[in-house]
């Protein structure tokens, strides 16, 4: 009986000292370094020769004693450059005591001339869409110039510099101007559109960093730059405006129409000798609150020739953009593909093959814009 | 007999069982299969795929009904004879083997890309299956309440961390509808059916019944559940990540929880919970897939406990799980197996045996209404 018991002790002992001691993954969050913002650069170097770490990657961690206690910004910056993405961490290993963590990055930039290459793009897309440690979740921007010089801003009232820039993303609220993706959708739609897609960008100054404009992407490559205005409209079309502000002139004065709806459908209005002719309907309410001192702007007569006059500046600022897609980019990143597909999946079968071709010879693209002021601030 | 002896289940635990099983490996990837095969349609094909089960699932009552407190084990050898019944029960415990093996190596794989990277292989696998022989020799009704037990315990907080994902969804993501429809029924019906695995161990969970006839309404609303919640990870995964994108992943629920974000929340990333939650799934398969597969041998070899077979088949199914070299042949090899295998021992053996005790007039005429 006593023998039994004992044996039973040392059976549980074994057990406890062979279960209870391994714990292979145990990481300590002092040892981890969070990663704030990364920042992607084609490395620098003669071309067409084989490079051996063709990637430049900064990354920016936050400095948890300045956070603190500090007064200035409370990150650094570090560098590496290594032959694909996944190189680079480890490449870091040998330099720094801690681990890079991933868990918590919130923004990702892109540099000019790494986007324009579309080996490394399609091989950095991949990294992204398989890693596990990448959460997806962070904002894409691509920078007109090197992504590190972002990382030289030292911003002038924010003390972290990935929290300053989700900061002007998340502004996107309130103006269409400015372009908010994450990692998540710019993959999604680099993938379901074959290497197409658009990308916000972001410019480096002295002491900010601006969120403007977007970068168009064509078969993994860099085509070119939409600019503020165009950034705008590109929403409008894509119906991802939350609101803004459209500035126009009316009779001499400048006026601002306020809006805080904006709704974009698409309309096939007809087939005609193997042409398509479609309509964007925009549809959007808001107020204007400032005119002349001195003019009554309570007017219903009045509103409605202001009205009138916003609606050609969105449908001729919208057309435009349309045009350029048409003609200069020949690629559909304004929604019509998707459109077709999803609500005319009969007609969408037939063209799909060429599809590029009739984007661009043989779609004739209208805009309607109806605009509605509501509320004119507090003075007649 | 003097005591209850436990050995019986009731019709809200069998619902528990069936669902807690079906619901295994599966979940993540189905969305993926599904939308490879359907596009838009995906979720419609999960629906259909419901109702062709629900009538799997009335055929394997009726075929139960005619034998009470009798399992598949047992009233084979009535039917068909004792060699040739062992013979089918050996190839059903075949099957369930394999299908616990690949079910504990794909979760082995999952685990060890996302939580675990540096803990050996072998360790997670026998950590599992040493839980599950625990609750495999504790019979029948021990398996019944770990289901009950664990059902709301995965099913409510799965629920809510799929909540917050809903700002990601695109519902114009699920158009076009109705496209092919007859084509797909014929190409992605059978795909969509299989599932559906594991419903077929009904035909043994029935027989510890007490009253074999009141199986209907459980069963059909445990499958009706488990299609709902196939479809609605379908649509969500498909309104998130559009019908070009959700085919190019391998599991696509777990990139829907990784997209969400919750800014200022104290976990910011949630795909450590459902990984959790999920091993919860696969341990609740695995457990009742067991208990079947020890309960069978042990009517294969005349013993009356099922209890001695349970630490020998470790052995067995731990070796089984380690022979595939890496995700890409495990997923291979149950392309092989599962087509062919699932639909045999869920539509055509209880549709076979049904046939036969009817013509045979074996067993007890069941009750006709449902």
């Amino acid at each position: 009986m006593k023998k039994s018991k004992s044996v039973k002790l040392l059976m549980g002992l074994v057990v406890c000292c062979t279960l209870l001691t391994g714990c292979w993954d145990k990481i300590e969050i002092e040892d981890r370094l969070f990663v704030l913002a990364i920042g992607l650069d084609k490395a620098e170097g003669t071309e067409g020769q084989d490079m051996q770490n063709k990637l430049s990657i900064s990354f920016v961690s936050p400095v948890l004693a300045e956070i603190k206690e500090g007064s200035g910004p409370a990150y650094k910056t570090y560098k590496t450059t290594a032959s694909t993405f996944t190189m680079a961490p480890s490449n870091l290993w040998d330099r720094f005591a801690k681990m890079q963590f991933f868990g918590h990055t919130r923004v990702m930039l892109f540099g000019e001339a790494l986007m324009k290459d579309e080996k490394l793009m399609k091989e950095i897309n991949d990294a992204f869409q398989r890693s596990h440690d990448i959460h997806q979740s962070m904002l894409v921007f691509v920078v007109p110039g090197k992504a590190e010089d972002v990382f030289k801003v030292e911003p002038m009232y924010d003390r972290l510099l990935a929290t300053y820039i989700t900061g002007i993303a998340d502004n996107s609220t309130y103006t269409a101007k400015i372009m908010k993706q994450t990692l998540s959708e710019f993959l999604i739609k680099i993938n379901s559109q074959k290497g197409s897609v658009i990308i916000p960008g972001l410019i480096p100054m002295k002491e900010e960093v601006r969120i403007t404009g977007a970068g168009v992407i064509k078969d993994y490559r860099l085509a070119g730059y939409l600019d503020d205005t165009e950034g705008r409209v590109q929403n409008w079309l894509m119906n991802q405006a939350q609101g803004g502000s459209i500035p126009v002139k009316y009779e001499g004065t400048d006026i601002v129409f306020r809006y805080f709806t904006f709704r974009r459908k698409i309309k096939l209005d007809r087939v005609e000798a193997g042409k398509l002719y479609m309509t964007y309907d925009f549809e959007t309410e808001g107020a204007i609150e400032e005119y002349l001192e001195g003019k009554e702007l309570l007017d219903d007569a009045l509103l409605k020739k202001m009205e009138k006059v916003i609606e050609k500046a969105i449908e001729e600022s919208s057309l435009a953009l349309i045009h350029k897609y048409q003609k200069d980019f020949k690629v559909d990143l304004i929604g019509v593909q998707d459109y077709l597909s999803k609500y005319h999946p009969e007609l969408y079968k037939e063209i799909k093959k060429d599809y590029q071709q009739y984007f661009t010879e043989k779609m004739v693209l209208e805009t309607k814009a109806t605009v509605q002021v509501r509320r004119v601030g507090l003075a007649k | 007999m003097m005591m209850r002896n436990n050995d019986t289940i009731s019709p809200y635990q069998l619902a528990m069982i069936i669902i807690m099983t079906v619901i295994s490996v599966g979940v993540f990837s189905i969305a993926s299969d599904v939308a490879e095969a359907a596009g838009t349609d995906a979720w419609i094909m999960i629906l259909m795929a419901g109702i062709v089960n629900i009538v799997a699932a009335v055929i394997i009552v009726r075929l139960n009904a005619r034998f009470p407190n009798k399992t598949f084990a047992e009233y084979t050898q009535e039917l068909i004879g004792t060699i040739p019944a062992k013979l089918v029960l050996l190839l059903f415990i075949g099957y369930l083997t394999s299908v616990m093996a690949y079910e504990l190596r794909a979760f082995t794989e999952v685990i060890k890309m996302f939580l675990l990277f540096r803990t050996p292989t072998e360790i997670i696998i026998l950590s599992l299956l040493l839980v599950c022989t625990y609750i495999v020799r504790g019979g029948v009704e021990c398996i019944g309440r770990i289901n009950e037990l664990i059902f709301p315990l995965l099913f409510i907080p799965f629920f809510l961390i799929l909540l917050p994902g809903f700002n990601l969804l695109h519902f114009d993501n699920l158009l076009p509808l109705f496209q092919d429809i007859p084509k797909k029924l014929l190409m992605a019906l059978p795909l969509t059916a299989y599932n559906f695995g594991g419903i077929e161990i009904a035909l043994f969970y029935i027989g510890f019944m007490r009253e074999p006839k009141k199986a209907y309404k459980p069963l059909i609303l445990a499958i009706s559940f488990i299609t709902l919640f196939f479809a609605m990870i379908t649509v969500l995964c498909i309104g998130a990540f559009g019908v070009n994108y959700v085919p190019e992943l391998i599991w696509p629920l777990v990139n829907y929880v990784r997209a969400i974000n919750l800014p200022g929340l104290f976990i910011e990333r949630l795909d450590g919970i459902i990984l959790s939650l999920w091993i919860m799934t696969v341990f609740t398969t695995l457990v009742t897939l067991y208990f079947v597969v020890s309960y069978s041998l042990s009517k294969v070899f005349n013993t009356r406990e099922q209890k001695q077979y349970v630490l020998p088949l470790v052995v067995v199914i731990y070796y089984l799980s380690l022979q595939p070299d890496s995700l890409a042949q495990l997923l291979k090899w149950g392309d092989l197996l599962f087509p062919y295998a699932t639909p045999f021992f869920l539509y055509i053996a209880p549709l076979l045996f049904l046939v036969i005790a009817i013509l045979r007039k074996k067993g007890v005429k069941g009750d006709e209404k449902i």
